[in-house]
This record gives structure tokens, C-alpha cells and sequence, in this order.
């Protein structure tokens, strides 16, 4: 993946943040994922075809989705469901964002959602895999790409 | 989107193919179910590759195995046992292209699909978002347990 299109996936998602929840996420500076876990309580998953070919996935502390589902859903009362649903739903929009700068035929899949980050739980995406560090109020997630 | 029955043959024999051209040992099938997101117990089990799925028909595709049905297929494949993950991980996830990629034969030239994502371990829960309801094809392969999970919006 070159610079201009790592700058997509930041800008979209810095853009995303904002947009939603009216708060401005800040990224940390990007880099390639070595054998390390990086999986947090939530994980979004969308596979890419067409133009580009590989997957990226979001993966967010607990505090962090509750506090964003809040926001979006002009609620303080969420349920695990609701919170669960929306790690896909920011994955499905960040990915769908990406989309105006790659083309139409960057093709997205649903999104596959995971709940839990059991020791052993890692997603392997194509190689070589960007890590983008989000931080998002006092939370940190994670926007990891791996496109060819 | 509801799979239809001829569907589900599709898929039955996209995998039966793949075990079969490379093994000579084809897999036995159990019930397909519909996944219960809800439920207690998830579908998937230590090593999953996971397919995308776009054009006409958007959803995912996972093929989802027990350690032990991979390590027995590097074996065949390899000729040699599995020594660490590196080995197997490939496995899986060639394992889920292909059986995707024999699925596209019947679902048409629209049915695009991604290059594998493979998940390794048991998460607490797990759904295709916006793609239910879920199908699950359960089988097994000399002895170890596997499911076939399709979702199409």
C-alpha cells in the first residue's frame, strides 16, 4: 500500500469520528504489523475485492463502542447487542468512505463482527499488514489494512 | 437473503470437490442450520478462513475446522506434518479460497470474491453483520469437525 492511500484510511477515519460523534479522532503514526495480537474486546472484519484485493478490520475497547454507540444512537441506555452491531457498522463505513478515493470497483464485503479477545484470538489478514493507531477521547483502537 | 436449497447443494459439493481432487476422502455432512447469533455456543472452531463475498450477492463465506482436519491436510498436501503455524495457516485459508472459488462456478461471474482473511482462535461471539440469516453447513473429514458458514445479503 503506498502513502496517499494509507493517508485515505486515515483521513477517513478521522473524518468518521468526527462526523458521528462529533469528536475528532487523532491517528497515531502508522506501522507494519509484526506476529503480535492486536485484537481488543470488539473486532469488525470486511473482506475487499475487485480493483483491490485483502481485508481490513477495526478492532475497539468496550468503553470506546459503548461510548460511540451512545452518540450515535442519542441514548445513554445501549444494549451488548447494539454495541456488538455497531463495531460492523464503523468497520462497513470506514471501508465504504475508502471507496470515493479507491474507485467503484473497490469492493467491500459485509462486515464479520467478533466479540471477545481471548489470548489465543488473532485475525491474519494479506501481507504486508498497516497498523493504524486511533485515538478517540481517552480511548485507543485499532485500524488495521491489509491490501495489495 | 434466504439460500436456496439448490444453493446449499452448491455448496455441499464445492467442498466435497476440494477434499476429495486433493485427498481422495470426501467430507460427511451434517444438517444445515441457520446460525442463532444469540446462542451460547458460536460456530467456529481454532482455525477459520474467512472469504468476502461482493457483486450481486454481498456476504461472507468461512470455512471454519478443528486443528486437527488442517494439520491432517498438510500432511496429504505437504507430505509432511505441520511444524508450526506458518504452515498451517496457508492451509486454511487455501482451503477457503478454493471452496469459495468452486461456490462461484454456481452463484455466476457476479459472485466476487475476496483473498482469504484467516481468524485463529475461538472469540466470544461472532455474526456477519447485515447478511443473515446465516447459514451453517457442519461436517467432518476423517473424523474432525468443520463448518461451512455463508451469509449473503
Amino acid at each position: 500500500m503506498k502513502e496517499d492511500e494509507i493517508q485515505v484510511f486515515i483521513h477517513g477515519t478521522i473524518n468518521y469520528f468526527a462526523e458521528v460523534t462529533g469528536v475528532k479522532a487523532e491517528l497515531g503514526i502508522p506501522y507494519t504489523k509484526g506476529a503480535e495480537q492486536i485484537v481488543l474486546d470488539y473486532s469488525g472484519h470486511i473482506g475487499i475485492s475487485g480493483s483491490r484485493k485483502g481485508g481490513l478490520y477495526i478492532t475497539c475497547p468496550h468503553a470506546m463502542l459503548e461510548e460511540v454507540t451512545r452518540k450515535i444512537l442519542l441514548t445513554d441506555e445501549v444494549d451488548d447487542q447494539s454495541v456488538f452491531d455497531m463495531i460492523g457498522e464503523i468497520a462497513n463505513t470506514i471501508a465504504g468512505n475508502a471507496r470515493t478515493s479507491f474507485g467503484s470497483e473497490f469492493n467491500i464485503s459485509v462486515p464479520t463482527i467478533f466479540k471477545g479477545k481471548p489470548n489465543n484470538f488473532r485475525i491474519v489478514l494479506k501481507t504486508p499488514v498497516v497498523v493504524l493507531p486511533i485515538n478517540w477521547k481517552t480511548h485507543q483502537a485499532y485500524l488495521v489494512v491489509g491490501i495489495d | 437473503m434466504k439460500i436456496k436449497t439448490e444453493d446449499v447443494n452448491a455448496l455441499l459439493e464445492s467442498a466435497r470437490r476440494y477434499f476429495t481432487e486433493i485427498t481422495k476422502i470426501s467430507p460427511e455432512f451434517g444438517i444445515p442450520y441457520n446460525l442463532d447469533s444469540t446462542a451460547k455456543k458460536h460456530p467456529l472452531y481454532q482455525y477459520t478462513g474467512h472469504i468476502g463475498i461482493t457483486g450481486a450477492h454481498k456476504g461472507g463465506m468461512v470455512v471454519t475446522c478443528e486443528k486437527t482436519l488442517v494439520e491432517d491436510l498438510v500432511q496429504i498436501v505437504l507430505g509432511a506434518p505441520a511444524t508450526d503455524e506458518d504452515e498451517i495457516i496457508p492451509m486454511i485459508a487455501e482451503m477457503a479460497n478454493t471452496i469459495a472459488g468452486n461456490a462461484s462456478v454456481h452463484f455466476g461471474s457476479d459472485f466476487d470474491i475476496s483473498v482469504p482473511s484467516v481468524f485463529v482462535g475461538e472469540p466470544e461471539e461472532f455474526k456477519f453483520l447485515l447478511a443473515e440469516p446465516t447459514l451453517v453447513i457442519p461436517f467432518t473429514w476423517k473424523g474432525s469437525a468443520a463448518n461451512m458458514i455463508v451469509g449473503l445479503s
